[in-house]
């Protein structure tokens, strides 16, 4: 796993992903969420559209990303989900919890 | 210590640890000056554990019978040389990581290479110097006990993890209770699971719920190793809290999703499905929390996927699980699997996901027999995937045969224990016994109170006790209640008494004074009578099941003051009974109580059999066949009993409320004397349970006081 955060004059970023979300990508993600806990953000939308596959620490690692959003104040959601990673938001309806 | 203060190792903490000041250190010279001057060195460093050898193969010997932590060699000498010992040590594995410094006086950069070669860790310079000799000693013999401990450590994990992994496999059910499954339901389920290295959370189970239905769960603790083991076993200890709620798959995941939210760590949660299936209809009931979705294959080898979306337990207050249903019709295979299964690679090589999957078993279906289907599925997996699995992988496949029929074992539930049965020779009930007994039971015949009381105890429980009138009189009621046992006679063991109904004068009073069950008329024969004792029996040990489990399931109830319940069949009153009774002092007699009038509202209330209707079903052995009957019906599908709870400082009331049209319920409480009918004794036994019983409407509804002291 991949991310590349792009930031906006109005506090909105896209931190866009690509390769798989999986258990292994857990420090990774958290150094993500401390670079967003570092920003002055209002949203930030997780782009999956390069995502091929993500497991269940993957989700859970999205639910964290959730929480700290709620806490900080600041919206979460995700776009572009596709194909395997879309299923699996559906399935586990982490998708209304995210919804864009 | 002032020698080891004193010492000053360069680059090294003056206090040598104890473990290395502790090594043994074999000292291996020809010549006896150096021996003492490398010993002296040693010794003043704080080393006590000093070993010297005066050439090669005195230093062999010794190593061969107690191996030093550290060996320093001298390279010529007589016998054996140093080269030769390296060489010899090396080769051993027992030796083989034992750290040797060769002494050198002036090897050239060729001998050198040669004396590496052969094994030896490091050189110490000749002549000695104190500081350098005691810098490589210490630093040799702290690599060594550093390695020694990383893989003890390793060692430990390693073990401690298998173990974890063989703990985590003993939640799974065993053979014997898949076997039970098997047999009750009538379905073959093949089943599999494989740990992943990593611990997973995966986990699978099922249980008999009633006479034909069962439940089964398949689940998915997220994460890896023993965090997600550990949340297994949470997981695993919370299910069996909440065993009330196992006939609704909506409430039961509710319940575990209220006791897990809290304790669940954030951004962990369980995926799972849970299904209550009618083995006998093929209905199924299910309730899914983001497990991958399970399949039915049909008999053409077409799958349809059944809708598990959800939120996993564990994330959200209130994940609104819906109950859905499904068919899994006769030929028809139900397919449960954790998600590794879909992350093999597809035919193009990218991963096969749902759609690859279902092509796969719809592929695999028509390849052969369908009791093997699941086998296939897995064999073409592992050819896939070889290697170590990156998750743990569950699957399940529930066939439902062709011909699906009920087992009869099921039916009469497989009663165990003794009956005696008091008559003399040569009367008509000694006859009977004579030909016919059930192979259920163990019957022992007694001719009289003296000979009874020596069989009362045996090593099987006494389940029932048959006599006829004539014998009851005359050995006399009250002597033979006492010899039965209070015990027996307070949970409404069951007594059996063959008569004859017309000609039989003061029966009911006999009845009564004997807490007499059931009478079973001389002219019914045989097979009427072990009906009767085989009914009586399963109530009875349904009762003493409730009881014996209470003692067990105390501090459910715990901080409840105020509940309400429902429930329609014998098993889940049962559960019931156990639990509520647990909040009073005496749970046993309480548990009795509650079972006996839960099961009057089951039989009586929501199935509509009245008594004497009972009656005749038991005498002709229909009565588990009509109950499953009549709770296939539409009309009865939705009738429940309601248990209201509710604790107050000074009593605990159960009013239970059943959907039937009641019964004349004065006749029996209101005037003196009225036990004397056939059915008053579950009103009378009741009301040996509670401090006070009122039936109220029109009998359907019963309040039960129990008062706390």
């Amino acid at each position: 796993m991949e991310y590349r955060i792009k930031d906006s004059e109005d506090g909105a970023i896209t931190a866009t992903f690509t390769g798989d979300i999986t258990f292994s990508e857990n420090v990774a993600f958290r150094q993500l969420l401390k670079d967003l806990a570092d920003r002055d953000i209002t949203s930030c939308v997780f782009d999956l559209s390069a995502v091929d596959m993500v497991d269940s620490a993957g989700l859970g690692m999205f639910l964290i990303a959730k929480e700290q959003a709620d806490t900080a104040g600041w919206k979460l959601s995700v776009s572009g989900a596709q194909g395997h990673v879309a299923s699996m938001l559906k399935l586990t309806k982490l998708s209304d919890l995210l919804q864009s | 210590m002032n020698s080891v203060e004193n010492t000053g190792i360069p680059g090294r903490v003056e206090e040598l640890a104890a473990e290395v000041r502790g090594a043994t250190i074999l000292i291996v010279d020809d010549m006896a000056i150096m021996r003492q001057i490398i010993g002296r060195c040693l010794e003043q460093a704080g080393f006590t554990e000093l070993f010297y050898a005066a050439d090669g193969q005195d230093a062999l010997d010794f190593i061969k019978e107690t191996p030093p932590d550290l060996l320093i060699l001298d390279l010529n000498m007589p016998r054996v040389t140093g080269y030769e010992v390296c060489r010899i040590l090396q080769a051993d594995p027992k030796t083989a990581g034992m750290p040797i410094l060769v002494q050198s006086a002036s090897e050239t950069a060729e001998e050198r290479v040669k004396v590496f070669s052969s094994g030896a860790t490091d050189f110490v310079s000749k002549p000695i110097n104190q500081p350098e000799l005691l810098a490589r000693v210490c630093m040799h013999l702290e690599n060594k006990f550093l390695i020694k401990n990383l893989s003890d450590f390793q060692t430990r994990m390693q073990s401690e993890l298998s173990m974890a992994r063989d703990m985590q496999h003993s939640l799974l059910p065993d053979k014997e209770s898949l076997d039970a499954l098997e047999h009750i339901s009538g379905m073959a389920f093949e089943t599999h699971y494989k740990a992943s290295f990593e611990l997973g959370g995966d986990l699978w189970g099922g249980w008999a719920l009633s006479d034909d239905e069962f439940g089964v769960f398949i689940l998915d603790v997220s994460g890896h190793g023993v965090g997600a083991a550990l949340n297994t076993f949470r997981l695993h200890a919370t299910m069996t809290r909440f065993e009330m709620y196992r006939d609704d798959p909506a409430s039961f995941l509710t319940c575990l999703n209220g006791a897990l939210k809290p304790t669940f760590p954030l951004g962990h949660f369980v995926t799972m499905f849970y299904a209550v299936i009618n083995h006998r209809t093929g209905d199924i009931v299910y309730a899914g929390a983001g497990a991958p979705r399970p399949m039915i294959v049909n008999t053409e080898g077409k799958v349809r996927l059944l809708d598990s979306a959800g939120t996993p337990v564990g994330i959200l207050s209130r994940p609104g699980y819906e109950n859905k249903t499904a068919c899994l019709r006769a030929g028809e295979t139900l397919i449960c699997y954790s998600d590794v299964l879909l992350e093999a690679a597809g035919p193009d090589g990218a991963f096969l996901g749902e759609d690859g999957f279902v092509a796969e078993v719809e592929s695999k279906a028509k390849a052969g027999k369908r009791e093997t289907l699941l086998d296939r599925l897995l064999k073409s997996f592992y050819a896939k995937l070889p290697g170590e699995l990156p998750d743990d992988l569950t699957a399940l496949a529930i066939h439902r045969d062709q011909h699906s029929a009920i087992s009869d074992d099921a039916v009469t539930g497989g009663v165990k224990g003794r009956v005696l049965v008091m008559t003399p020779d040569n009367s008509t009930l000694a006859e009977v016994v004579g030909v016919s007994q059930p192979v259920e039971f163990e019957c022992l015949r007694v001719a009289d109170t003296a000979s009874l009381a020596n069989e009362v105890h045996g090593d099987l429980p006494v389940v029932g006790f048959v006599t006829d009138a004539e014998t009851a009189r005359r050995e006399g009621p009250a002597e033979i209640c006492s010899t039965l046992g209070d015990a027996f006679i307070k949970a409404g063991g069951p007594i059996v008494l063959w008569a004859d109904i017309d000609r039989e004068p003061g029966l009911k009073q006999l009845q009564f004074d004997l807490n007499v069950s059931r009478i079973v008329s001389l002219g019914k024969g045989a097979d009427a009578l072990w009906a009767a004792v085989h009914a009586e029996a399963d109530d009875y040990l349904l009762r003493l099941s409730a009881a014996d489990a209470v003692g067990r399931r105390t501090a459910e109830i715990g901080d409840v003051d105020l509940a309400s319940y429902r429930f329609r069949t014998r098993e889940e009153a049962k559960n019931l009974a156990t639990m509520l009774a647990g909040a009073c002092a005496e749970p046993v007699p309480v548990a009795l109580g509650l079972t006996e009038l839960f099961v009057n509202a089951v039989e009586h209330g929501c199935l509509n059999i009245g008594h004497g209707e009972k009656g005749r079903l038991i005498e002709k052995g229909r009565l588990s066949e009509e109950i499953k009957y009549r709770r296939s019906l539409p009309a009865y599908a939705d009738r429940y009993v309601t248990v209201e709870f509710r604790r107050t400082d000074t009593d605990i009331l159960f009013r239970i409320t059943d959907p039937g049209e009641g019964f004349d319920h004065q006749a029996f409480t209101g005037v003196e004397g009225g036990h004397t009918k056939k059915h008053g004794r579950g009103v009378t036994m009741a009301g040996g349970c509670f401090d006070e019983v009122t039936y109220m409407g029109r009998g359907n509804e019963v309040l039960a006081r129990y008062r706390l002291r």
